[in-house]
């Protein structure tokens, strides 16, 4: 007899709202003290979850579904639910045993409200993944109205992650007016280094070289000569953030549920509501109220010349903007949701209105987290981990130890990668072309953390589950892997933006080749039949992979995807496919607690393994909260 | 069980107020949810072994009050586990003219009977048989003060080792509200209570059954074996001044339905029967009954129709 629970913090947080299966209340000896949850969740509401992951060798995306709690309403009392602002508002469902507290609950879920709906006697609250906040631009910056070149108005700004080839920044100042150069745009902060600048074919003399034809600056760098082709640089992108790179232990806040309290200076006169906050280097969270004209500065002060990734979360923007600044440039905060923002410091972090006219919003919490540009590697961890703050997870919500301690991610997240863009990409587009290149899946588990996982070889795994008659609910069925994705071909080293044969007119026609190429390295998976013949020996149904398209990676480095898939293309020297079934456990939070990626064992003689086999990795959870049953998919061999 | 007691619209959901005079209680679970009719919704102190007075105004709060008639008082879904004394348990009642029962130890231990822990626990207090109509006017009650003392034990029982784990005081609902005492009460041998759960599960293809436990409540359900007619329909009378109805069957089922609780002690002649049978609950059918037979009435020994009904009340929680 568990009390199930529901805690959604809505209004940006402001306002706290509890339900549950039957009314209930934390101990006065709980964190939170005596807290009430009342009973309103009817008793038919049973809402649904389910993860399936996907790869790019099942051709499959992942998707996260949640279903709906309905909140009794018969009275009205809950009606002004419907005037709150409730859509991506945290959530947690959690259930409660007999003689549980609030401190030591089992939590189902974090999530996000999508929206409620009402009718006359009920109020349904729509619930969603975390992984909905990936959908938001990976590049929410876009250039002003006054950019000198008109194109670019009202473009997003480039955006490089990682090592990148032949990537195309954006012309920001083609007159050559102020100062006498052409100004390049290649990121939305500063490049951490340019290792050459190409105009076609021919690569321009660096700052160190004589006559310079090329130096850094703001965001990219400038020419001092007008290029005859289409300028490309190879570069390696900025603010690429992980623990590592954070410093010490990479903690900057205890990974609490929600911030700790900590201050801030109002410096101005003005209706601010500042209550919280601690300092830079470690963390300071502010839920500002009712900023109107002030200014806010953080009190502790930064180390001057470090840089620090600034993440600021805006609960509500009805009018203006803010400016944030480090003490150099100011950067333009003017859309809800969250953001991030490089900034090198001098001084302490300042908010303050960028409107000059009243500024109606509200920022629910700023972290600043200092970093090493000398430590950057740029891994997939760490673009992974720079797509998911852009996203707006923060540190506790991603469990990069989950990643480092997986057999296979271990290695392969830390292959060299690169990603440009100057379209409107998403978080997760980038999340599933970074996964693709390893062959892998990244999903937002139930407990609100990011977890990662990839195709293994199951057998060689230790099960955390087994399944047979004893708990299997279903009879079991299966459906054959086609691996439409596979190939024996992998591709790495991308050129961001390929020449035409026009635009390389100065160099030689075996010179250009590799300038025209969409990637430099295509490997190929071979292995010696023996007889002077070379071909990867797939199992039958996978013989169309040779000569396929190639697998599209992120990678750098032609090493990296050759391994990557020479794994890969041994698994599928037997035939694959997925088994599903319904498995029952003891209670609810049991049957939450399966997640993908856990190795199963399927009782032999019931599926017709053969001995020795008969293991295989989740893929897809679909159950609901409040029952003890879940249905599985694994992914295994077929026999 | 010609002593059965019901009663229906309680004073204390439809217009109390509450003010705590003595005492706190916890913010997120103030006194004032002694006023909704969920017994799950607590008023908690905010710690154990204080002195706690709270004051349910059911008199309209101005001047003149109205006062309304009480003949049953329950503290419902408590978690009292000591034995109350004259000095640590009082339940005061004040009528419009002024008059205040203050009762010299509260009338029987009984009613406090040991929460078997599993269900809710409620003391059901009938007033109306045990208070002389010259103390207090028990037809216009505007207060109910409840006195509780530092000594009294309040916590949770283990229902098999009998162990106590203090905790502060918890009252799920307050009730002031007129009773009826039908004349023949209800039916022995059509009597029955039991525990229902709304139980579900999952059975392997092994045939293994993999439970899931939901919230246990009472049910009882019952006959009254004859009801004269005037007990059924009731007849206008004139209570000074004012023109008012007895209670009746037909009173009853037109407040409660389905959707207002009510209060049903199958008899009050045993304070551990009232304890362990009496139930607050909902009607689980819409009410009916039918003319059984005719009969002498014993008031008016004049002949006249009697009537049978079916009472079948799921415990609310």
């Amino acid at each position: 007899m568990s009390v199930f629970g529901i805690t959604m913090r809505l209004d940006g947080g402001f306002t706290v709202v509890r339900f549950s299966s039957q009314t209930w209340y934390s101990d006065p000896s709980d964190s939170i003290g005596v807290q009430e949850w009342i009973g309103r969740i009817s008793a038919g509401s049973d809402p649904t979850f389910g993860v399936r992951v996907g790869c790019v060798v099942w051709g499959t995306d992942t998707v996260s579904s949640f279903g709906s709690v309905e909140l009794v309403n018969t009275d009205d009392e809950l009606s002004w639910l419907m005037g709150v602002s409730a859509q991506d508002a945290e959530c947690e469902i959690f259930l409660v045993a007999d003689g549980e507290t609030w401190d030591t609950r089992t939590v189902l879920a974090r999530c996000l409200v999508d929206r409620f709906e009402r009718d006359e006697d009920s109020i349904q609250v729509f619930l969603k993944s975390k992984a909905a906040r990936l959908e938001a631009a990976l590049q929410p910056q876009t250039f002003p109205d006054t950019t000198p070149n008109e194109q670019l108005r009202g473009a997003p700004f480039p955006l490089m992650i990682g090592r990148v080839f032949q990537a195309e920044p954006a012309l920001v100042d083609p007159t050559q007016s102020s100062p006498p150069a052409l100004i390049y745009q290649a990121h939305d902060t500063d490049v951490i280094q340019i290792d050459q600048v190409w105009s076609g074919g021919s690569e321009m003399f660096g700052p160190f070289e004589s006559p310079p034809q090329w130096d850094y600056a703001s965001r990219g760098f400038v020419t001092y000569i007008d290029p005859a082709a289409r300028v490309t640089i190879n570069a390696y992108g900025a603010c690429i953030i992980s623990p590592d790179q954070l410093g010490g232990s990479g903690q900057f806040f205890a990974p609490a549920e929600w911030p700790i309290s900590a201050q801030w200076t109002v410096t101005a006169t003005g209706s601010a509501t500042v209550t919280e906050s601690s300092g830079i280097g470690a963390t300071f969270f502010a839920p500002i109220g009712e900023l109107g004209n002030p200014e806010i500065i953080s009190d502790n002060p930064p180390v001057n010349g470090t840089w620090y990734l600034v993440q600021v979360k805006v609960a509500r923007l009805l009018s203006g903007s803010w400016l944030l600044d480090m003490g150099g440039e100011e950067v333009v905060i003017d859309r809800e949701g969250e953001s991030f923002y490089v900034l090198q410091a001098s001084a302490p972090v300042r908010i303050r209105n960028g409107t000059g006219a009243q500024l109606d919003g509200t920022i629910a919490y700023v972290y600043a987290y200092p970093f090493d540009l000398g430590n950057l590697t740029p891994g997939v961890t760490q673009m992974l981990y720079h797509a998911l703050l852009r996203g707006g997870f923060t540190e506790h919500e991603i469990d990069v130890t989950q990643w480092t301690a997986h057999p296979v991610l271990s290695t392969s997240l830390t292959y060299e990668c690169g990603y440009y863009t100057r379209q409107s990409a998403t978080a997760m587009q980038l999340i599933r072309e970074a996964m693709a290149s390893v062959t892998g899946w990244m999903y937002v588990a139930l407990d609100g953390t990011v977890r990662a996982g990839t195709i293994l070889d199951p057998d060689t795994q230790t099960a955390t589950l087994t399944v047979d008659r004893v708990n299997l609910v279903t009879y079991p069925r299966f459906s054959p892997d086609f691996a439409p994705g596979l190939s024996d071909t992998w591709a790495a080293r991308r050129n961001w933006s390929p020449y035409q044969e026009s635009e390389l007119a100065g160099i030689t026609y075996t010179d250009q080749q590799p300038f025209m190429a969409d990637y430099r390295d295509k490997r190929r998976i071979m292995v010696s039949t023996g007889d002077g013949d070379f071909g990867f020996p797939f199992a039958r149904p996978y013989r169309r992979a040779v000569g396929a398209p190639p697998v599209r990676t992120l990678l750098t480095e032609g090493d990296d995807a050759q391994a990557e898939g020479q794994r890969v293309c041994d698994l599928y020297l037997k035939e694959r496919g997925f088994w599903t079934f319904s498995v029952a456990f003891s209670d609810p939070s049991a049957a939450a607690s399966v997640q993908p990626g856990d190795i199963v064992q399927m009782d032999p003689d019931l599926f017709g393994f053969t001995t020795g086999a008969g293991k295989g990795i989740v893929v897809e959870v679909q159950g609901s909260f409040r029952r003890n049953v879940v249905q599985l998919t694994v992914w295994t061999s077929s026999t | 069980m010609s002593n059965a007691v019901l009663s229906w619209a309680n004073w204390c959901f439809q217009r109390g107020t509450m003010s705590v005079t003595l005492g706190s209680f916890e913010a997120a679970a103030p006194a004032s949810n002694m006023l909704t009719p969920r017994t799950g919704e607590l008023a908690i102190a905010t710690s154990p072994g204080q002195t706690l007075q709270w004051v349910c105004d059911i008199g309209g709060g101005g001047s003149p009050q109205y006062g309304r008639p009480v003949g049953l008082i329950a503290l419902l879904n408590h978690n009292i586990v000591g034995t109350p004394t004259a000095s640590n348990f009082e339940i005061y009642l004040e009528d419009e003219f002024g008059n205040v029962y203050l009762p010299s130890g509260f009338p029987s231990n009984e009613l406090f009977v040991t929460p078997a822990g599993e269900f809710q626990s409620h003391l059901f207090w009938d007033v109306a048989n045990s208070i002389a109509a010259s103390v207090v006017d028990l037809r216009k009650i505007v207060k109910i003060t409840v006195n509780i003392g530092p000594s009294l034990a309040t916590g949770r029982i283990d229902p098999y080792s009998g162990d106590i784990t203090p905790e502060p005081l918890k009252i799920g609902g307050m009730w002031a509200a007129p009773s009826w005492r039908p004349t023949h009460g209800l039916r022995f041998d059509g009597f029955a209570q039991g525990i229902s759960e709304v139980a579900r599960g999952a059975r392997s293809i092994g045939g293994q059954f993999y439970p899931l436990p939901e919230p246990r409540y009472r049910r009882m359900s019952a006959e009254f074996t004859f009801l004269h007619e005037r007990e059924v329909y009731s007849v206008p009378e004139t209570q000074l001044g004012q023109r008012v109805r007895p209670m009746s069957l037909q009173q009853m089922a037109s407040w409660c339905a389905r959707s207002r609780p009510l209060i049903v002690l199958p008899t009050d002649t045993d304070p551990n029967l009232i304890y362990t049978q009496g139930i607050y609950g909902y009607l689980e059918q819409d009410p009916t009954w039918a003319i059984r037979d005719a009969a002498y009435d014993d008031v008016t020994s004049e002949k006249e129709r009697g009537y049978t009904a079916t009472l079948n009340v799921s415990e609310a929680l």
